[in-house]
């Protein structure tokens, strides 16, 4: 699965945008200002960018000096540009930029740019445990204790296998332990939130876990040491 | 762990056009309010944003409306700025009922 980060202050370029790369193999994350795009790309891992020049505040031209500089993986960023100003386009192929996209865009020049772009990136990484490990999640309002198997650990969480289903954007408590025992981090408690839910048959549900506090680039790191450690081989999935 | 796979898309514009049209139309009333009140500067920033974004939904031609606006906004033209309105106008009318 690739993930694309789209920013720009034009709510009608992100529908756009959201639409013409709807693809299985593609999840778009939308952003309409720059303020929150620095704390996405430290903890998120994008395989593309994609920045407007023109943003209000923080301008495209510096939030990409400013990713360039603090996101810990590295991607392709493209420029969207209202013009082919020559000033703005090679400031920003000189900060790092890969390529620029003039608006208005259309969508089989958006499609196959980005394609191009994609095709050239490695996948969001993902870890298949192939020897589930139990967790048990609380739940906040009552003391009941659910219990099932990560089977999956990937960006934007956990992956857990349960015989029980929860509502999307539960709030539950995720006991430690299992992060001590997997990776040898100590964490305190862990909140999760974003939970979705999805039926595999009578008795199992799948449910994938979410929070941004997570994963990050070191603790990827981390996992990645412990499943060679563990002989464990690392997958990338779709 | 590079993997090259072919990305397929296979979607069009089409199914947006209507929402798009009628963001449109809610944004006209706004644009037609900040004209009463001499508020250039707001009209030349929503035509900036609509000249960026028409052509990528099929509209060229709104794109141009467009594009005159925010040139009769900027230099804070009156009678121009008028015109352009009654241009937008049109021409969201008469695709209102696009699907």
């Amino acid at each position: 699965m690739y993930r694309v980060l789209v920013v720009d202050d034009d709510i009608e370029i992100l529908r756009f945008c959201k639409h013409a790369l709807k693809n299985e193999s593609i999840e778009v994350v939308t952003e309409g200002s720059s303020y929150r795009v620095l704390e996405l790309i430290k903890v998120h891992r994008f395989n593309l960018v994609i920045l407007d020049i023109n943003l209000p505040g923080t301008s495209g031209i510096k939030l990409l000096e400013e990713i360039k500089a603090n996101s810990p993986f590295h991607y392709p960023i493209l420029m969207f540009t209202a013009k082919r100003t020559p000033k703005d386009v090679q400031s920003s192929i000189k900060l790092g930029a890969q390529d620029y996209l003039v608006k208005p865009l259309k969508i089989d020049v958006l499609q196959e740019r980005i394609s191009v772009h994609l095709e050239s990136t490695e996948d969001v990484l993902s870890v298949q445990l192939e020897k589930p490990e139990k967790i048990e999640l609380s739940l906040p309002d009552d003391n009941k204790v659910l219990q099932g198997e990560i089977i999956a650990i990937n960006e934007y969480g956990l992956q857990i296998m349960t015989d029980f289903q929860l509502p999307t954007d539960t709030l539950i408590t995720v006991k430690a332990d299992f992060f001590e025992s997997l990776i040898g981090v100590k964490l305190q408690s862990i909140k999760l939130t974003s939970i979705r839910c999805q039926k595999i048959n009578e008795h199992q549900f799948k449910i994938q876990l979410s929070n941004i506090n997570i994963l990050n680039a070191s603790m990827i790191d981390q996992i990645r040491v412990w499943c060679k450690k563990n002989y464990i081989e690392m997958k990338t999935v779709s | 762990m590079n993997t090259k796979r072919n990305i397929n898309f296979t979607t069009d514009i089409q199914e947006l056009v209507p929402e798009y049209i009628e963001n449109r139309l809610a944004e006209l009333k706004t644009l037609l309010e900040d004209f009463k009140k001499g508020n250039y500067p707001n009209i030349e920033a929503i035509a900036n944003r609509l000249k960026g974004s028409a052509g990528s939904y099929g509209f060229e031609q709104l794109g141009k409306i467009a594009e005159e606006l925010e040139t009769a906004a900027s230099q804070k033209n009156h009678r121009q700025t008028n015109e352009s309105l009654k241009k937008l106008n049109d021409y969201l009318k008469q695709h209102q009922n696009d699907k």
